[in-house]
């Protein structure tokens, strides 16, 4: 059959973009993705067309069974992570849906292979959060929904064509093991058919069948419903309300995760995080005076967290402890200081990690509260740390947006200069002094760690020949040693024959191979620093973007991670043309070590219809995020404000409870009740009194009128709608039609009374064949109004079918009487 | 039952799967507070929408009518045509209807019976029609109809139905077997014998009725050998004497009260000789005939032999119901007194019959008048054998007859 065949591809087409879903949410791991697409493909024609492979149910069976014991092993796999599950549930379904393929195909086959390929979309959008996921579901609701209508259609076909039906019943009732039934079909074949029933009666499938549901009308007809489909999910999806989240929600498999600026990041989590993809926020610099965003000509650096000591035994740099850091909340914009506004949108499927304040959050430094901006986010001074604080930090996340003023000034001096904002003194003195100096040590072998470093920085600064009595000149000569020699390779990981383990990983790099990521860069210039007896920590948070030219925004992944150093620089020692007048306390001063091959740098894109339209993907990517992946109450509160502001607001003041509280004050005041001083009066235990006393008669009262007029209304709704399925209608119809033939029942007369004197009266008559009919109509409503039975659907058809009768019969004998009718018992 | 029905509209099992996959979805989604399911769930509640909203309104423009055979033998095979008319603005497409037939009057109580014919397409404005096939074994009067439309298109979830009171009746008659040479044999003498005194002036007295074929037992002085030559096969001539003829099946339905199947099958073939016999005098024509149908009911039919008097003589028997009640003798003293004196009465009865029981038949024999009307009574019966004489019927078809 045509029909069959469209199915058989149509349902092949659907497991391949179902087996695709999944090798999208794979990350590379997608050769049993994609092997499941060929086997889709293939079964049609081997399987299905050919019949070269047909897997009987014993091998079938066989095969699912090794396919769940070798997903049960994947699994329970260490180590055992939610994403790890997801892979491994994901291969079963591929199993068994290759194991389905190859067999001979029956209606059973169809709904598992459907239903396999459903769960393979539920496992996809677990693993495969991005747009593209958004996308192939687009051709695979088509794809679904043509294989729905075909399979449908085929169902219907078996069901009108005995013949076909029988072939189809061949193959599904095929002895699973034929060995033990061939005796029992021996038997069977000698047994005698007995003679032929009364009545045989064969439909057969038309002719057209094949054409009408291959035609382009059918396509169209699915074309049309995968549009309507589509606006029902835009619809329902953002109408659905959402509830506030909490300790249910997680995040799945290939989702989530943090940004990795902990307190402490080791030299190998830096490298593991700039070689993911993953979208961390998205920043659009904006001119308030214009409101225009402007495209950031360079790489802006968005500040995170601060690295002070570095743990040699550990390979790690810890942020310390400081604990009289200055934490306000963001100041207000100082006057005459040119000023943009910096609007992020956070990726809510990344969480950023926490620090003492609250959630870490990332800007251009130093930034400013705007009118806009929370209060909730409070700036550490101290340390140059901006946070989220939460009332309840268990739950605590990034907000989803966030705003601050932030300065805009370009590669300058100005732009490297931030100024300190707290007076050195006291034990701030002493941090910078002593802490932002101090050279780790080895403990274990009680010697100096970084005698190379020591000696290269030395060396440098005699090459260079810079005065070792101006701070900023040896700072910038260090900075320019790593950035400009050409010495120095970028790269993500160190080569394992490059590895000295005897040696310390920064000693190693600037001395021996000279390879490394950003970290690396940093950790050495700031050793080098603190040699030279300057105060330098580690600041990590991410460097530049991906200017999009359709959003105006920057978009920030977690590969624009970047370490670089922070120096400071007393008020004598700033360089003209900046003065110790604007930086009285000093400033720190921006070292970017790391040479410019950095690879993700790059600010703009690169250009030309690619790059264009490369904007528009990754444009889709945030507003999908955004308005999909993101969405929550407070999206859909801001989506729903504009109108719901427009139709409550002339209701505004009806939800209002202090307004209600004034008004109910003022009625009693006027009553000569005051309750300002307090709701225990003796007034207001009265009223209060009589209120629920009030309450409660008018309870009763309602209660004891519906209690008499209930059996009533259901009486009158049973005969006003017979055809709801209150189990009783076929009754009131027997009577509407009765009614309509001239009987009518009266009040008084039970159902059986007013029978059984229709049957006097129709005994001997043209209507005589209705009398069987109305008793047992009869007979069935006393059943089930005082009997408590229940009619089958079966019989109710019955029933409904033997009134169609009844009816006929009474019109039958309407013509004949030539129209008279009987007046009623 | 069905818990969700509006307005015809139901949901199918296959939806209600659908439906409860969906739920499972909705709540994975809202629990984990997964956006992505959440997309999934709304994109499974589209179709199902869609599917109510398009079968909600394609049954609601359909007419529909039937065409049946009003007479058929039994064991004969007929078909019925359905046409559907589609008077909406949208042309609707998977249209199931079914159609019942169940028997109203009859011997044998068959379990009703469906069949369902499927329409493709039913383009609007316009018509279409489709047919199904069907025998039925057993005589008796049947309902067809009412008919169940559904439509499920285009996912199978939900499913629109409408029962249309569209009810035709079919009649299906016994058995028709071949009677024999014996018989005609039986009727000549009728004419030669009993007849004969009215025909006391010769064989061509009377007037000239018409012409019609040579059949065995008819006499070679009927022969029009002119016509005979023109047509090139012998035809004979018929008077209005033999018009006249009055003639008498009186078919006797009585079994014993538990009766065998041999009994039942004495009996069909009794039944089948009487249509038979109705079916060979109505070809001969010319004949005037009174059918009595001894059963449950007593029916009737007296008449000249003519194609509207067959088809209430063949309804009659198709709807004879067996009886243990033994009114045998009233009912042949009924016939005696109201058939016209020169009639001759054939008795047919699946157990023999024995007229000269004095003790059985004792009201016939005590009544002089009535005792000499037996003479014009002929018992045929099917137990005795004396019913192979006159009348032959082939045997049933067996279930791998109809296959092949």
């Amino acid at each position: 059959m045509k029909v069959e065949r469209l199915l058989q591809i149509s349902l092949a087409t659907l497991a391949a973009i179902g087996s695709l879903l999944l090798a999208v949410g794979q990350y590379g791991n997608s050769i049993l993705p994609m092997l499941a697409t060929v086997a889709a493909f293939s079964s049609v024609y081997f399987t299905d067309i050919r019949g070269w492979i047909r897997l009987n149910r014993n091998i079938a069976n066989l095969a699912a069974l090794i396919a769940v014991m070798f997903s049960f092993i994947d699994f329970w796999e260490e180590p055992s992570t939610p994403a790890t599950k997801l892979h491994a549930i994901a291969k079963l379904l591929i199993y068994l849906q290759i194991v389905l393929l190859f067999q001979p195909k029956t209606t059973r086959v169809y709904w598992h292979l459907a239903i396999l390929s459903l769960l393979q979309v539920v496992v996809a959008a677990a693993l495969n959060l991005s747009v593209t996921f958004g996308i192939m579901l687009v051709p695979y609701m088509l794809a679904a929904l043509t294989t729905l209508s075909l399979f449908f259609i085929y169902r219907e076909a078996l069901r009108v064509d005995p013949q076909l039906r029988a072939a189809h019943d061949a193959i599904e009732n095929r002895p699973i093991f034929p060995v033990f039934s061939r005796s029992a079909e021996g038997n069977s074949s000698s047994v005698d058919r007995g003679p032929l029933v009364g009545i045989q009666l064969t439909g057969h499938l038309p002719a057209n069948l094949a054409a009408v549901f291959t035609s382009g009308k059918m396509f169209g007809q699915v074309s049309r419903m995968g549009v309507f489909t589509l606006c029902v999910t835009v619809i329902l999806f953002y109408l659905f309300p959402r509830i506030d989240q909490g300790r249910w929600s997680q995040s799945f498999g290939g989702a989530g995760g943090t940004t990795g600026f902990k307190d402490q990041i080791s030299l190998n989590s830096m490298g593991e995080m700039l070689q993911n993809d993953q979208s961390v926020m998205r920043v659009t610099l904006v001119d308030p005076t214009t409101e225009i965003p402007i495209e950031p000509q360079f790489e802006p650096y968005f500040r995170g967290t601060v690295l002070v000591n570095y743990v040699a035994s550990n390979r790690t740099w810890i942020s310390g402890s400081y604990a009289n850091a200055r934490v306000t909340q963001l100041e207000p914009p100082p006057d005459g200081k040119k000023l943009y506004r910096q609007e992020v949108t956070t990726n809510r499927n990344l969480q950023f990690d926490r620090t003492n304040e609250g959630t870490l959050l990332f800007s251009i430094y130093p930034a400013y509260a705007s009118e806009r901006t929370s209060r909730s986010i409070v700036d550490n001074q101290s340390l140059g740390i901006i946070s989220y604080e939460e009332s309840s930090p268990t739950l605590a996340r990034q907000p989803q947006e966030y705003e601050m003023m932030v300065p805009w000034t370009g590669l300058g001096l100005e732009g490297q200069l931030t100024p300190v904002r707290e007076p050195m003194v006291g034990r701030y003195r002493r941090y910078i002094d002593q802490e932002l100096t101090k050279i780790p040590l080895n403990k274990d072998i009680a010697d100096d760690l970084f005698d190379g470093i020591k000696q290269e920085a030395r060396d440098i600064l005699q090459r260079t020949e810079v005065d070792p009595a101006d701070p900023y000149q040896v700072m910038k000569a260090l900075e320019r040693h790593f950035v400009i020699d050409g010495n120095y390779t970028y790269s993500l990981g160190v080569p394992h024959h490059l590895r000295n383990p005897r040696l310390d990983p920064i000693e190693n790099f600037v001395v021996h191979h000279r390879t490394g990521h950003c970290e690396y860069f940093a950790s050495a210039l700031t050793i080098m620093l603190r040699a030279q007896g300057i105060p330098a920590r580690i600041v990590v948070g991410y460097k530049g973007g991906e200017y999009n030219s359709v959003g105006k925004y920057v978009a920030v992944k977690q590969l624009h991670a970047h370490a670089w150093v922070e120096a400071y620089l007393p008020a004598k020692a700033i360089p003209a043309p900046a003065t110790a007048e604007e930086f009285p306390y000093g400033a720190w001063v921006r070292l970017d070590p790391t040479p410019a091959s950095r690879p993700g740098s790059a600010l703009t894109n690169s250009g030309g219809m690619f790059g264009f339209a490369w904007d528009w993907f990754d444009y889709l990517e945030q507003g999908w995020r955004d308005y999909v992946v993101g969405m929550d109450r407070e999206r859909q509160n801001e989506i729903y404000e504009p109108f719901t502001k427009r139709i409550f607001k002339p209701f505004e003041g009806w939800f209002d409870r202090e307004l209600w509280g004034e008004w109910v004050r003022e009625k009693l005041a006027s009553l000569g009740i005051n309750i300002d001083e307090g709701f225990f009066s003796g007034y207001a235990s009265l009223i209060t009194m009589i209120l629920l006393l009030s309450t409660a008669v008018c309870f009763e009262l309602g209660r004891w009128l519906l209690r008499g007029i209930w059996p009533r209304l259901r009486v009158l709704w049973r005969k006003w709608f017979p055809n709801i399925p209150t189990g009783q209608g076929f009754y009131f119809k027997m009577e509407r039609i009765l009614s309509k033939a001239g009987w009518t029942r009266k009040p008084s007369t039970t159902p059986q009374e007013f029978v059984d004197a229709l049957t006097e009266r129709m005994t001997g008559t043209e209507n005589a064949e209705a009398v069987p009919i109305m008793q047992r109509v009869v007979a069935c409503y006393y059943g089930i109004r005082f009997g408590r039975q229940t009619l089958s659907d079966e019989q109710q058809r019955e029933l409904q079918i033997q009134l169609v009768a009844m009816q006929n019969i009474l019109q039958r004998g309407d013509r004949k009487r030539g129209g008279v009718i009987e007046t009623g018992p | 039952m069905n818990w969700f029905r509006f307005r015809g509209v139901t949901i199918t099992r296959e939806g209600l799967y659908y439906l409860l996959v969906f739920l499972f979805i909705l709540v994975g989604a809202i629990i984990r507070d997964f956006q992505l399911l959440m997309v999934l769930a709304c994109m499974l509640l589209g179709p199902i929408i869609y599917n109510a909203l398009f079968v909600y309104r394609s049954l609601r423009g359909l007419r529909f009518t039937r065409r049946v055979p009003g007479f058929i033998g039994c064991g004969d095979s007929f078909f019925v045509d359905l046409n559907i008319a589609n008077v909406a603005r949208k042309t609707c497409y998977a249209v199931v209807v079914r159609d019942e037939i169940e028997q109203i009057e009859g011997a044998f109580t068959d379990e009703p019976q469906h069949v369902e014919t499927f329409f493709a397409r039913i383009p609007r404005r316009d018509e279409t029609h489709s047919n199904y096939r069907g025998v039925i074994h057993h005589r008796g009067k049947y309902r067809i109809g009412p008919l169940t439309v559904t439509t499920a298109f285009p996912l199978g979830m939900m499913r629109s139905t409408r029962i249309e009171n569209v009810i035709d009746h079919l009649v299906v008659t016994p058995r028709i077997g071949m009677m024999t040479p014996a018989w005609r044999r039986l009727i000549q003498m009728d004419k030669t014998g009993f007849s004969s005194s009215r025909r006391r002036h010769g064989l061509l007295e009377g007037d000239f009725y018409g012409l019609r074929d040579w059949r065995n037992g008819d006499s070679k002085q009927w022969i029009h050998w002119r016509s005979s030559a023109k047509r090139g096969q012998l035809v004979v001539r018929q008077f209005e004497k033999q018009n006249q003829q009055d003639f008498a099946l009186f078919v006797e339905a009585n079994v014993p009260q538990n009766p065998s199947p041999e009994d039942l099958a004495a009996l069909e073939l009794t039944i089948s000789m009487a249509a038979t016999a109705v079916q060979d005098l109505a070809a001969i024509g010319g004949c005037h005939l009174q059918l009595v149908c001894r059963g449950e009911k007593t029916n009737s039919v007296a008449g000249n032999v003519n194609q509207a008097f067959m088809v209430q003589a063949l309804t009659n028997l198709a709807v004879l119901t067996k009886t243990h009640q033994d009114g045998f003798e009233n009912a042949l003293v009924e016939c005696l007194l109201t058939a016209k004196p020169s009639t001759r009465i054939i008795v047919l009865s699946g157990a023999t019959i024995d007229l000269t029981d004095t003790s059985r038949f004792e009201k016939l024999w005590r009544d002089t008048q009535l005792r000499a009307e037996l003479g014009r009574i002929k018992t045929i019966s099917a137990e005795s054998g004396e019913i192979d004489t006159y009348f032959h019927l082939p045997p049933l078809p067996t279930v791998e007859d109809e296959e092949e």
